[in-house]
């Protein structure tokens, strides 16, 4: 590696942020108690999986389109997945008068039933 | 020092930064902003790579309807005293352990003297000159009709959703 | 004629059975009747006793014996054994017992349990029989068990009080040392005599055949063997007769009935040890280490015990420390090879040890104490004890009587050197010493008790009973000294004498000795050998136990705990992952990943390094 960043920006940088986005979201993911804020943090490791595949993308550009598509659909996905599982936020907050997972999971387990 | 790469310190370093600060904020809100920050840097990475279209798409979608569908949700639920924090688990640094090593790993995997890693490591980015929406939509609706199937299960997850909220 | 008829010297037995069985149903079985019949009994056995020394001095021994235990080969006879050892002992042991039974008679009619003790002295009787009678070892062995037993019943006669308890269980617990010894012995003796005779009636040990054992456990055994055996047959002998390091037990036997005392402690049980070492005698004193550990313990306990008692002020443990002195005595006349000295002196003195017991037991009945500072002056009021004191007191110095043709005949095995000689002369004015001391302060000082108290009790029928029983004992004592061999008077004679002189100056109203603190100290409490063990057994039991107990809970308790907590950490960890928790799944993930990764990376690196690349 004789170029330094500054002279010249390699797929392998975009890899590297793309990696620290994807262990922040785990952190998130891990750490949280709230559920919207671990959707959030699901959010973050997709983009930066989307974010892998386009650099991985950009490497060869007479197939690059593939991963673009690609890239399109797991966004889409994604999007409705997170739609998805705010609704569900929202019933379990209905129902449970909060979105802290491990409240939720006490509460489930005095009552026996979800 | 190009501009390309002034623009890709920029970008990585205020993409890590907001991340960082949108999962550490205790007010939901405020990591609801920080997130967009997030998503707006991601579209400019992918602009810098020359994914325009998806730069596009993520834009539309992650930094304008995804936030108001989570800000909405935010008001709804609107709890006050919720434990937004991190680090209040207690195996979080187990976690934290775990993914300093994980880095470690990767790292040490990365570095490993290998021609394979050798070409990723000095591959530069080869930036399309032309517009690659004419590839991309014939490529979604003609060779792999994706978008079709994603309507189709976006039209049954609502129905599914809004059959289960009937009751 | 005895060949069919020996069989009545065990007739105790079957009278011990019936008061106890009349006992058990509850039969209306008076005093008189329990008494009249073990009198009888003991009477009858005494006389069958007479009539087989007289037949064994002319005949071979007789042995009558039955299969007891039958195991393939192996055959344990039960029987009886008759020959001029037997003969006498038993003889001995009948006579003193008749007389004790008319004396207890005396000493515990206001008992609640009366026939509960007549029927355990005739169970001690029999037992004690049996074993003098044994035919061959493995009965010796059973019924000194069975003796053993029973004294712990009867010195825990009143086991209502604590101490008294505690007292019985510790003479039986120190008792089973010698039993394990002596069964380990003989059973030892047993395999080493099949070993080299192959014969299997020679599996049981009968005394018969003693020569051809002994024979053949010399060819049978190493030197090494050999002395261990003999020493521990010494052991248990040593045990039973009370000798110098386990002699403390026979202190703690006298808070048993004095009649008890007078039959047990004084003459029968303690002579178990020496009756052992006497029919085992080819084997016990044919190996030199045995023979000199017996002769420098029996040295030991003689002087030892006799100082103690010099300085004791309970009456009943003085004449307990002399009959360890003069046991000592005889173990070393044993050692001496010279054992019809000794078992005459067995004999004569557990007459006379009986007979001063008896008058012990009446001074204790009239002033309802033991301690000799409570007493004095007892002539003027039951002269005929005084008397019979006297008699035997006599005796046991060696000054007259019985005793001293005993102890002439003893002193011949002491004659080889000059050193043995003088200890025997020092023990004799040491006894002498010691009981005239009891002699002058129980019966011959002012009494230091209110004499109109005792008034009541004295010249009843009862006494009258114990008056006829101590005179009839001194005049068997007097009338020995005619079957005996003559003795002849020596220095010691002098010098016996002059100590009856000092013991009148020293003791005779006034209580000297006591100024030296350091000797008193030392020999009022037996010459700390029951400290000893008490700080050699309990303490260092204690704290061996205490170090036990830490291993046990610190180290053993400490693996137990590690494993719980590993198996109950694990066991959480797994009980976390079953919980529909993802964010937990997600960390155990994260760990897999790792381990994963590091699996894969170390396989790649295998990979590279195996192609060289």
């Amino acid at each position: 590696m004789g170029n330094s960043i500054f002279h010249c920006v390699t797929t392998y940088n975009y890899q590297i942020v793309s990696l620290i986005l994807f262990f922040v979201g785990l952190l998130g993911v891990t750490l949280s108690r709230n559920l919207i804020k671990i959707l959030i943090s699901l959010e973050f490791i997709m983009n930066a999986v989307n974010l892998l595949f386009i650099s991985f993308a950009s490497y060869k550009s007479e197939q690059a389109y593939l991963g673009y598509t690609l890239v399109i659909f797991s966004t889409g996905m994604s999007a409705l997945v997170l739609s998805v599982g705010i609704y569900f936020a929202y019933i379990l907050h209905k129902k449970f008068g909060t979105i802290d997972v491990i409240k939720i999971y006490d509460k489930y387990k005095e009552t026996g039933k979800c | 020092m190009t501009l390309n790469s002034i623009f890709f310190i920029l970008f990585s370093i205020t993409l890590i930064l907001s991340s960082v600060f949108s999962m550490v904020s205790k007010q939901m809100i405020y990591t609801l902003l920080w997130a967009m920050l997030v998503f707006l840097m991601v579209a400019g990475l992918f602009l810098l790579l020359g994914a325009t279209y998806n730069s596009m798409v993520q834009f539309l979608i992650y930094v304008v309807a995804i936030p108001v569908l989570i800000a909405v949700s935010i008001m709804l639920i609107n709890q006050r005293g919720q434990n937004n924090q991190l680090f209040k688990r207690k195996y979080s640094l187990w976690v934290l352990i775990g993914i300093f090593f994980l880095i470690l790993i990767i790292g040490e995997f990365l570095s490993l003297n290998n021609d394979f890693f050798e070409i990723i490591r000095s591959c530069s980015v080869y930036v399309n000159p032309y517009s690659d929406l004419y590839s991309i939509t014939r490529n979604l609706l003609g060779v792999y009709p994706v978008l079709l199937l994603e309507f189709a299960a976006g039209i049954v997850l609502t129905i599914v959703g809004l059959s289960y909220y009937g009751k | 004629m005895l060949e069919n008829f020996s069989w009545f010297i065990l007739v105790p037995v079957w009278i011990s059975i019936l008061i106890m069985g009349a006992r058990f149903l509850d039969l209306p079985f008076s005093k008189r009747n329990i008494v009249l019949l073990s009198v009888f009994s003991t009477l009858f056995s005494a006389i069958y006793c007479g009539i087989g020394l007289f037949y064994t001095f002319n005949n071979s021994p007789v042995e009558m014996m039955f299969n007891f235990l039958s195991i393939g080969e192996f055959h344990l006879q039960l029987g009886i054994y008759v020959d001029m050892l037997n003969t006498l002992t038993g003889l001995a042991v009948s006579v003193i017992t008749f007389v004790i039974y008319v004396y207890s008679v005396f000493y515990m009619n206001n008992e609640k349990s009366f026939s509960r003790f007549y029927s355990l002295m005739n169970l001690f009787n029999s037992t004690i029989l049996a074993f003098i009678f044994s035919p061959n070892m493995f009965q010796m062995l059973i019924f000194w068990e069975v003796v053993g037993a029973v004294s712990y019943l009867l010195i825990g006669f009143w086991y209502d009080k604590p101490k008294i308890s505690c007292d019985a269980k510790r003479v039986f617990l120190v008792n089973v040392i010698g039993d394990i010894c002596l069964f380990i012995g003989f059973i030892s003796i047993s395999a080493f005599v099949i070993a080299v005779t192959g014969d299997n009636s020679l599996a049981s040990l009968p005394f018969s055949n003693l020569n051809l054992i002994v024979t053949s456990l010399w060819a049978a055994t190493s030197p090494f063997f050999y002395t261990a055996i003999s020493i521990l047959l010494l052991i248990a002998a040593l045990v039973k007769s009370a000798q110098f390091p386990i002699n403390s037990w026979l202190i703690n036997a006298m808070s048993a009935p004095t009649p008890v005392s007078a039959l047990i402690h004084s003459s029968t049980l303690v002579m178990m040890g020496v009756f052992l070492l006497m029919r085992i005698f080819p084997i016990a004193v044919s190996n030199l280490i045995t023979v000199k550990l017996m002769i420098s313990l029996g040295v030991i306990t003689a002087v030892i015990t006799s100082i103690s008692a010099l300085f004791q002020t309970n009456i009943k443990k003085i004449l307990a420390y002399s009959t360890s002195a003069q046991l000592g005595l005889v173990m070393i006349a044993l050692g001496c090879y010279n054992p019809v000295a000794g078992i005459v002196y067995l004999i004569s003195h557990a007459f006379i040890k009986a007979l001063l017991f008896m008058c012990a037991g009446i001074v204790i009945k009239t002033v309802n104490n033991k301690n000799i500072l409570f007493m004095g002056g007892f002539r003027n009021n039951i002269p005929a004890a005084a008397i019979c004191f006297i008699v035997g007191a006599v005796a046991l110095s060696g000054l007259g009587f019985s005793g001293f043709s005993a102890k002439s005949l003893l002193s011949v095995s002491f004659c080889t050197s000059p050193a043995p000689s003088l200890l025997f002369g020092f023990v004799g004015m040491l006894t002498t010493l010691y009981i005239f001391r009891l002699y002058f302060i129980v019966f011959e000082n002012k009494p230091a008790y209110n004499a109109e108290e005792i008034n009541n009790t004295i010249n009843t029928k009862l006494y009258k009973l114990a008056y006829f029983a101590i005179i009839f004992m001194s005049l068997v004592v007097i009338l020995m000294t005619f079957v005996l061999p003559k003795g002849h008077a020596s220095l010691m004679y002098l010098f016996n004498i002059l100590m009856i002189i000092a013991a009148y100056f020293l003791y005779n109203n006034s209580l000297r000795f006591k100024k030296c603190q350091l000797l008193y100290n030392i020999a009022a409490n037996g010459f700390y050998i029951n400290k000893f063990y008490y700080w050699a057994e309990v303490i260092f039991y204690k704290y061996f136990s205490a170090c036990l107990n830490f291993i046990e809970i610190y180290i053993f308790g400490g693996i137990e705990y590690l494993i719980k907590n590993t198996l109950l950490s694990l066991s959480n960890g797994l009980h976390k992952i079953q919980l529909n928790n993802f964010q937990i799944y997600i960390t155990y993930g994260i760990w897999i990943l790792i381990f994963l990764m590091c699996v894969f990376i170390s396989i790649y690196l295998f990979i590279l390094n195996l192609f060289g690349v």
